[in-house]
Order: C-alpha cells, then structure tokens, then sequence
C-alpha cells in the first residue's frame, strides 16, 4: 500500500476511486428499479458517490503535480497487514468449519506467535485464561450457543 | 425540567449500577493505558455483550470506560511519551520530563486529580444545558428533524478531518448503508438481494465493531511496541496526601474544564483539540512560561482537564439533537439504539429515567475515577503495557467474533462484519473519517423518514422543507459549516502566502 516510483494510475488512492465509481454505479441499476420516493435517497447517495470519486480522483492528480515526491507508505508492513487480514478471516472460516471453541483455542497462541510473541508460557497461560473465561462467561453463565462447525 | 433528574438519581444507586461503573472505569483505565487501543474501539467491541443487561447498566459501563480511558492514556504519555490516546499527547510534554526526573507517580496523580475534576465539570454541564435544549427540540416537526439531521453531518464532515471530500464519501457511505433493508414507509426491499438477514437493515453494532474495532487490532499486530520503562514500580504516596499540593491549580482546573465543555459540545472537535488549547491557555498565563516542557505539573493538570471535560458535554448535542460532539460520543449513539434508544429530543420524554440516569452515571464515574485510579491502581495499569501486543490483538479478534455472533447467533454477520472491517481499515489508513460513516447510518433512516414525511404533509412541494423560520435558521447553519471553514482555510493560505 505505498505509492513509490508507480504510475498515478497504480497509486491506492486511483484505485480507491475507481472501486468507488464502480461500486456505487453497480448498485446504480437496483437503486432505479426502486418505486417512486423508496429510490430518492438511494440515488442521490449512489450518484453522489460516484461525482465524489472522480473528484477524489481529480484532487489526488492536482496534489501529486504540486508535489510528485509524495509517496508515503500508507502501511509499516504491507506484509503484515495482509498476514493480519488473512489471520481475521482464517480465524472466521475456521469458526465456521471447525466450530468456535477449538478454533479460538488454536487460533490465540498461533496468530501471536507468528505475529511476534515467542514467549511459550505466556502463550499458553493466556490461550488457557481466554478460551476458559469465554466458556464460563459466556458459554456456562449466559448459556451462549457458538458455532459447533459445519465439518463434523 | 430538572425535577425528572433528580428523579431517575434512586434508579442509578443500586449496587449493579455501582459495579457496572466501576468495571467500566477501570477497563476504561487499561484500554487507555494500551497505546493503540481507544475508548471508541473498546465501547465498539463492549456494545453487543451488554445485549442482555439493563439499559441503565450498559450505559453506565459505557459512561465508566469512556472517563477510565481518557485518564489511561496517561499513564503511558507520562512513563514512555507515548499517548495512549490522541488526546493524551499534551500530557506528554510535561508528564515525561516529570518521570524523567523521578516524579512520574505525581504526575499521575495529578493527571487522576485533574481528570476527575474535568469529568465532574463535564458531567455537570450535561446535566445543565440538555434538558433545556431537549425541551426546545421537542417543538420540532418532521421538516426541522430532517435539516438537523442535515446539519449534524454537515458538522461532522466539514469540521472534522482534514479532506471534506472524503468526509462526504464517508457519510454517503453511511447513509447508503442505512437504506439497505425494508423501506421505512413502503417495506419495499432495497439492495438485500435476496438475503432475508438484510431485509431488517443492517445493525450498527455490526458496522461499530468491524469500522472502529478491526483497524486497531490490525495496527497491533503490524507494529510492535518498545515498551522500554513500562513496568518499573512508581514511588508514590498516598492521592490523599498529595492533594493538599494541587490545589494551587484550581484556576487551571476551572479555566481548562470550561474550554473542555466548549469543543466537547462543539461537533467536530475533540479531547485533543480540548487538551492542546487548554495547554497553551494554561501556560500563555502562567507566572513562568518557560518552565513549561521541562516537567511542570500545571502542564499535565491543564492537559487531563479538559480531554476529560470534553467527555459528557459531547454528549449534550448527541442526546438532544442526535449529532455527536465526538467520534466516542458517535459509538455511543449506536449504543443508545441497540438498546432501542433514539436520540434526540423524544429520548427526554419517553426514556427520561434512562437519560438522566446516564448523566448521573457520568458524574459518579468521574468521582469514582480518584478512588480507582489511585497509586496501585496505576502501578498496575502500568504494567499492562508489558503485556504483548500480538496476544492482546489475538484476543480481541476472539472478542470482535463473541460480539458480532451473539446479535443473532448468525455467521452471515460475521462475514459482514469482516468486509466492513477491512473497508474501516482502508478508510483509516488513507485517511477518511469514520464518525461520519456511522452518523451517516444512525441519521440516514431518521432523515428520509423525515423528508418523506414532510413532503407528503406537503403533497410533494419541496417548498414544505422551507416554510418556517427553524427550518431556516438551521439551513443557514448548516451553509455556515460547510462554508466557515473554507473561508478560514482561504484566510489562512493567504497569511502564509504573505
């Protein structure tokens, strides 16, 4: 996610209002297909929209020509962010297949530990601590049902 | 008026509501202590797990975290000159030097002393200007309804952030967001494709929790944290004995709490801008300026003042009107609602128990704030910014999950959740502001029922949007918001260009 050396094309804040215009003009045809006073709003925000990123668009050109040189990165790590992201929707899949408490359990001291954290006994005191505290929190005292997986 | 407030003080003194504040002051207090984390991320992710209390209850967690945070963040602007919140970053500039040279336990509790003060003031304006100006709102129709809706994101987007174009895609978004679901007036279905979980809308907590929750815990895990310093035990005594030695800043304490008020009702602004303006005030009138920066307790007092006055004043807009001061107060609206509390002038008259109980929550929590943030209870927090950042983020993914599921025990919110959490990412990242995303959600449907109302008393004439005087007044503000600061910013390139 930085802006170095590419083409202004390339640059995140282009392809932010790109997804932007594209996005909100896909939602466009549905919106029309609304009756009467039900489509006001929605194609006002839609259109909306759509003038506001091609001005995003435009104003992103006029700063880069005042000052090419401009290229901080918007991420210390790009590698790290995309390992994060990945963790969060791994961790959600894993719920959905595996069920919730075997997943929280491995899922708590392998996301810390590839992000960092070494230390073994914290890790396995902590993962203890926080999958005991949600099943009697949550799962014993409030009698919350969580997803048992789809995979058994 | 205020017969009703002292009315709903019985409902507050109970002993759950005690507990709830105490709890939320102290997770309050370690939230801000962890540089990363935020009142606004912890009240996002505390919002679906108080689905089973008592409004009064839920909201008194909230009032609690929303005080605690605003000292924790000092205590690591104080030990490490790393705020634990924005607004803390004035605190720094004095606290530091002061634990350089050995006095970071009374910097603390100066912070603790003033912050309380701050709070106290805080709550005490809420409890003053709200019902006066809820009684006002109750005299508005649907007209004038729809052009506060207007002119609250107006507010929010032309005030805060730097860009007013990426505030306005952000309350489009919001407001976008706030259409899908059954039509207010006809029920015709509108962008849920076919999925029956969409046809009630999409709840804020969802979107509270993905905007305001993922993006921090992606910037745990990116980043570590040097925490050289943290953990060291603070030499301190008793708060009660060193509050003899504070009372020659009770003119900073009146002058910053009062300048806290001020930003915290105005929208926009923040406990930052509270904190910097008090700072400069507090030392522009000082007998030795240029002891300031090198460890001056007044310093760090003026700091925690006012980031802790602008807390309950930002709700004095947000109760009444429905437009938050603050991006906290703005999670707190989604609070409010998830509780089936609308704000705005009607909260004052059908939940009157609830609202004014929450002022007196407010009051408590920053009374309570001396008591619990004491010298062990600092030391304590202090040692929480020892405790690794990959596992805590781990933790709160966990926690983001628990939340989200529990609304309707249902995976389809989940994955929800996620895409706004990585489009509250993005946004974060390249600099959009998130309040007008959820002010866009929390206002969107108000303000088309509203407008649709109004045109159908007024037989489609747009003119009925027009045709009376508070309607006017509030167009103008609203021109005066969005046109104010772009004179400003004009003004200014010109001084600069000169």
């Amino acid at each position: 996610m930085n802006n170095k050396k590419s083409h202004p094309i390339f640059h995140p804040m282009t392809l932010i209002a790109l997804v932007l215009f594209v996005g909100s003009a896909a939602f466009l045809s549905p919106a029309l297909a609304l009756s009467g006073n039900a489509k006001l709003l929605p194609v006002a925000m839609l259109v909306s929209m759509m003038v506001l990123s091609v001005i995003l668009f435009l104003s992103h050109l006029k700063k880069l020509r005042q000052n090419p040189s401009d290229n901080t990165p918007a991420v210390q790590s790009a590698k790290r962010v995309i390992g994060a992201l990945s963790a969060v929707i791994l961790f959600v899949l894993c719920v959905d297949f595996f069920g919730f408490y075997l997943s929280a359990a491995i899922f708590v001291p392998v996301c810390a530990y590839s992000f960092g954290c070494h230390n073994i006994k914290a890790l396995v005191i902590s993962d203890v601590i926080v999958v005991a505290a949600i099943y009697l929190i949550f799962g014993f005292a409030m009698a919350k049902e969580f997803p048992v997986g789809t995979i058994w | 008026m205020y017969g009703d407030l002292l009315a709903a003080l019985p409902s507050v003194v109970s002993l759950e509501n005690f507990l709830a504040i105490v709890i939320g002051v102290l997770a309050g207090i370690a939230v801000g202590a962890m540089p990363g984390l935020s009142a606004t991320m912890a009240i996002s992710v505390l919002v679906p797990f108080t689905f089973g209390l008592d409004p009064l209850v839920a909201l008194g967690l909230m009032a609690g975290i929303y005080n605690g945070a605003m000292y924790g963040g000092a205590i690591p602007a104080v030990l490490l000159r790393i705020p634990g919140t924005p607004a803390a970053v004035a605190t720094s500039f004095d606290g530091y030097p002061m634990a350089q040279q050995g006095r970071g336990g009374y910097a603390l509790q100066v912070a603790v002393v003033s912050s309380a003060f701050g709070g106290i003031a805080s709550a005490l304006a809420l409890m003053l200007l709200a019902p006066p100006l809820a009684k006002v709102t109750l005299l508005f129709g649907p007209a004038e309804v729809f052009w506060i809706a207007v002119f609250g994101l107006c507010s929010i987007i032309f005030l805060l952030g730097e860009s007013p174009i990426k505030g306005l895609i952000s309350a489009c978004f919001g407001i976008f967001v706030s259409m899908i679901g059954a039509d207010p007036i006809t029920s015709e279905e509108r962008f849920t494709f076919g999925f029956l979980e969409l046809f009630d809308g999409i709840s804020i907590v969802i979107l509270l929790v993905g905007l305001y929750a993922m993006p921090p815990v992606i910037d745990l895990l990116e980043t570590p944290l040097e925490t050289k310093g943290a953990g060291k035990a603070l030499h301190t005594e008793s708060i009660f004995r060193a509050f003899p030695r504070m009372f020659g800043y009770w003119k900073t304490w009146i002058r910053s709490s009062l300048i806290g008020i001020w930003i915290g009702i105005l929208p926009g602004a923040g406990g930052s801008m509270a904190a910097f303006m008090s700072y400069n005030e507090a030392r522009r009138s000082s007998n030795n300026p240029e002891e300031w920066g090198k460890g001056e307790p007044e310093g760090v007092a003026a700091s925690e003042t006012a980031n802790n006055a602008d807390t309950a004043s930002a709700l004095i807009p947000a109760l009444t009107l429905g437009i938050p001061g603050t991006a906290v107060a703005a999670v707190m609206l989604g609070g409010l609602l998830v509780h089936g509390l609308q704000p705005g002038p009607m909260l004052f008259r059908d939940n009157a128990d609830v609202v004014f109980g929450f002022m007196w929550q407010f009051l408590f929590g920053a009374i309570l704030l001396i008591f619990l943030g004491g010298s062990l209870a600092t030391n304590s927090f202090a040692n929480l910014l020892k405790l690794p950042r990959p596992i805590l983020g781990s933790i709160i993914i966990v926690l983001m999950f628990i939340g989200v599921y529990s609304i309707n025990e249902r995976m389809f919110d989940v994955y929800l959740m996620l895409i706004f959490g990585m489009i509250g990412y993005v946004m974060d990242k390249f600099k959009f502001p998130l309040p007008p995303v959820v002010l866009g959600l929390i206002l969107g449907g108000f303000a088309e029922e509203n407008l649709r109302l109004t045109l159908l008393i007024g037989r489609g004439d747009w003119m009925a949007l027009l045709q009376n005087t508070t309607s006017l007044v509030l167009v103008g503000l609203t021109i005066a918001v969005i046109v104010g600061p772009m004179i400003k910013r004009r003004i200014v390139k010109k001084k600069q260009a000169s």
